[in-house]
């Protein structure tokens, strides 16, 4: 079957999706997009269930190839340091993000000029600003303005309560003298355009089914549906199709019974996630492109960027209630987000403060490890007299780009449709390692100060399943040899093709991505408003 | 093993089954936290081991090399002491690693997810929403205080 051709095609219904389809809808182009997975509803949410925490190990896994549901795809990261971890459905991974919404900093966006090492990015924070704010209006973000480590701003909500946990290491970094911030979030301190406040439920990763936190199927997708944007699930793009004139035709998709459908589009967005959309290009190989769709650079795939990340825990004399709350997100220090020529590493990291785990993933080793925690009277111990007692420091790392860390195809896996599945090649380099050694240290530091009386979890591996944020695979650039998409998002090889999603990162910064990517999807839908008339020249 | 023999194991190996499960979570009498062979974890291993077969293949091992061992100490179950008890267990932990590890985990996840487990820890029986928890917001003046220091020393990012 032959669908009728749409002005805008955009792949996946997730954070960069549903932002740029937001700012395209005041052109009255036809816009559809195709998700591979479900559209959920509040009742889906396993937090409302009595034993809610055994999901998080099975259908609400943060890793696709635990869940194994047959809208996701396998991942191999066998031999890969990190493996990526995402969500395939309406809202894609923000179904269970934890919401904690940092900005990147100036700097960010010029690491070669400023520190010699990686590469600057063809635009820079200013220019990013203006979108950043309406990107916080749209996903309803609580904050407390006049963040010292950045240019002012000021989020749309006051903040969410740091709790007595983030107030107790709030303390220890004052007594160092060090920065810190109560986190901005995309999580509602009021009810707000229809959604109700955050509660503190705590289980942010097994999805909010109050709407308190920004999964833009909560936030962006109400508001596209009643401005007209056309939304299909279970379509998964199998490829993009481009005609003789090196132009992006449309796509081939696996409908809900598996039957491959074809859509025709005058323009084609991408917004598969860093990992999603270099499978999807590599799959689509032509005549023209015979080593995938927009890669005559060579450049898809490589550069992959996570954030490696540890954690040190300090025990304290009192219970610090670490599970009330939203998970990830009471407080960040970026004392050490810049580079020091004093160090060993260039470039820094984040202390974040999340909150704790629940006691069953406390059990299992914490959030994004495997490795339970000893039996017997061990055990008890720590159930008695750690956990409870218990706060984290998480230390969020910048990865710096390198292209041997890298998406490929893998030659036999597939998903359920037989679409090839991604494989992941991935280490982590030296300066990473020296940034999470000082950053363990330092840690230290700052629960000690706090009034830690024992420090828990250093020397420990960088976190297994926490490829959260995966970036860099098709990268920006003005240069076509050396990157994907130019300064804002369209594929340097095909003039109708747009990125928009965490792939098209030139570096990484060592916060959660998400602001970034939307802030990009909405200035890259600006763009293609401001260039409509010789879009394609 | 299929589901009819993983019940028949679960029903006649129920007691040893829960020495060992007391072992890997003890009691807290102190706090009135139960153990996870007395709290009746057996049942929930009973029911994953019917629905995945490699759960089931791995606590068959277990549980039959625990039963070898026991009559290779010439001991009766009732008889063994707690030193024995925890010997037996650390012999599953060395000689089965991989299916040991099945077994912690499906015992911590089967004792830790309910929710009269997640109440005597201090948490809410109940599922986290709607309710949630209750967590005071900070003052404007605490948190303004709580940053004075901070916005003392004014901007510290480049700008570039
Ligand atoms: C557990 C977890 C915690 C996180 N916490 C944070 C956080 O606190 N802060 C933060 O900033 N970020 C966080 N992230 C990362 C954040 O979720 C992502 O950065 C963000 O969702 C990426 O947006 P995206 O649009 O690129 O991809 P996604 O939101 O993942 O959306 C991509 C969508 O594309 C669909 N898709 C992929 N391939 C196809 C195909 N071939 N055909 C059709 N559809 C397809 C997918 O199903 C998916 O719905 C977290 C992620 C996870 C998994
Ligand atoms: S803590 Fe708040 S944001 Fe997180 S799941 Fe609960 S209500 Fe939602």
């Amino acid at each position: 079957m032959n669908e009728e051709p749409v002005d805008v095609l955009i792949i996946g219904a997730g954070a960069s999706g549903a932002a740029i389809a937001w700012s395209l809808t005041d052109t009255r182009m036809r816009i559809l997009c195709l998700e591979q997975g479900p559209h959920l509803h509040d009742a889906d949410f396993p937090s409302r269930n009595p034993d809610y925490e055994l999901s998080r190990y099975a259908e609400f896994s943060c890793d696709p190839n635990v869940r194994q549901l047959p809208q996701d795809y396998p991942i191999n990261s066998a031999g890969s340091k990190i493996t990526p971890v995402n969500f395939n459905a309406v809202g894609g991974s923000t179904i269970n993000f934890l919401g904690h919404w940092p900005r990147m900093r100036p700097s960010d966006f010029k690491t070669r000029s400023l520190d010699g090492v990686g590469t600057d990015w063809p635009l820079d924070y200013a220019t990013l600003a203006p979108f950043y704010d309406i990107n916080d209006r749209n996903m309803g973000v609580s904050g407390l303005g006049g963040n010292p480590a950045y240019p002012h701003y000021v989020p749309p909500l006051p903040p969410i309560p740091i709790g007595k946990l983030g107030k107790r290491l709030a303390g220890g970094f004052n007594k160092l003298g060090w920065h810190w911030w109560p986190s901005d979030v995309a999580i509602l301190s009021e009810d707000y355009d229809g959604r109700s406040k955050c509660v503190n439920a705590g289980t942010c990763d097994l999805g909010c089914a109050a709407g308190a936190k920004a999964s833009v199927s909560f936030s962006y997708w109400p508001m596209l549906q009643r401005m007209g944007v056309e939304l299909k699930t279970h379509c998964r793009v199998a490829e993009i199709t481009v005609g003789d004139d090196g132009m992006a035709s449309g796509v081939l998709y696996h409908d809900e019974n598996g039957q491959v459908q074809q859509q025709k589009a005058e323009i084609v967005v991408v917004a598969c996630n860093g990992v999603g959309t270099p499978r999807l290009l590599l799959n689509s190989t032509s005549k023209q492109f015979p080593d995938g769709l927009a890669n005559r650079s060579g450049m898809v795939g490589r550069n992959l960027m996570f954030h490696p990340l540890t954690g040190v825990t300090g025990v304290f004399d009192e219970p610090m209630e670490g599970f009330k709350g939203p998970m990830a997100c009471s407080i960040l220090s970026q004392e050490f987000y810049e580079t020091d020529p004093t160090r060993d590493f260039v470039r820094g990291y984040g202390l974040h403060s999340g909150r704790y785990v629940t006691p069953m993933t406390y059990a299992l080793g914490g959030y994004g490890v495997d490795n339970p925690v000893p039996w017997g009277t061990e055990h008890r111990h720590l159930f008695d007299n750690v956990y409870p007692y218990s706060a984290g420091l998480t230390v969020v790392t910048e990865d710096l780009a390198h292209e041997s860390n890298c998406v490929t195809l893998d030659p036999d896996l597939t998903d359920s449709d037989g679409i090839p599945a991604p494989k992941i090649h991935y280490q982590v380099c030296d300066n990473t390692r020296k940034m999470i050694a000082h950053g363990e240290d330092r840690a230290e530091e700052a629960l000690l100060a706090a009034g830690a009386r024992q420090i828990l979890g250093k020397g420990g591996d960088v976190w297994w399943r926490a490829g959260w944020h995966q970036m860099g695979t098709a990268r920006m650039g003005d240069d076509p040899e050396k990157s994907v998409v130019n300064a804002w998002g369209r594929s340097h090889d095909v003039k109708n093709l747009f990125i928009v999603d965490g792939s098209i990162f030139v570096t990484s910064g060592a916060v959660n991505p998400t602001s970034t990517i939307q802030a990009l999807a909405l200035y890259i839908g600006d763009n293609i408003k401001k260039n409509i008339a010789n879009l394609f020249d | 093993m299929n589901a009819d023999a993983s019940t028949l194991l679960f029903s006649s190996d129920r007691a040893l089954i829960d020495v060992i499960l007391d072992q890997l979570i003890p009691a807290n009498p102190d706090k009135g936290i139960p153990a996870a062979g007395g709290l009746g974890i057996a049942d929930y291993l009973g029911d994953v081991a019917a629905r995945d077969p490699a759960v089931a293949k791995a606590l068959e091992t277990l549980f039959t090399g625990a039963r070898d061992w026991l009559s290779g100490s010439g001991q009766s179950l009732e008889a063994l002491a707690l030193a024995d008890q925890t010997a037996l267990v650390s012999w599953l932990q060395q000689t089965h690693a991989d299916h040991f590890e099945v077994l912690l985990s499906n015992t911590y996840m089967g004792y830790y997810s309910r929710p009269d487990t997640r109440e005597l820890l201090g948490l809410s029986a109940l599922p986290t929403q709607p309710n949630g928890y209750a967590v005071p917001l900070e003052s404007r003046e605490e948190i303004s205080a709580l940053t004075r220091t901070v916005r003392e020393r004014g901007p510290c990012y480049r700008s570039c």
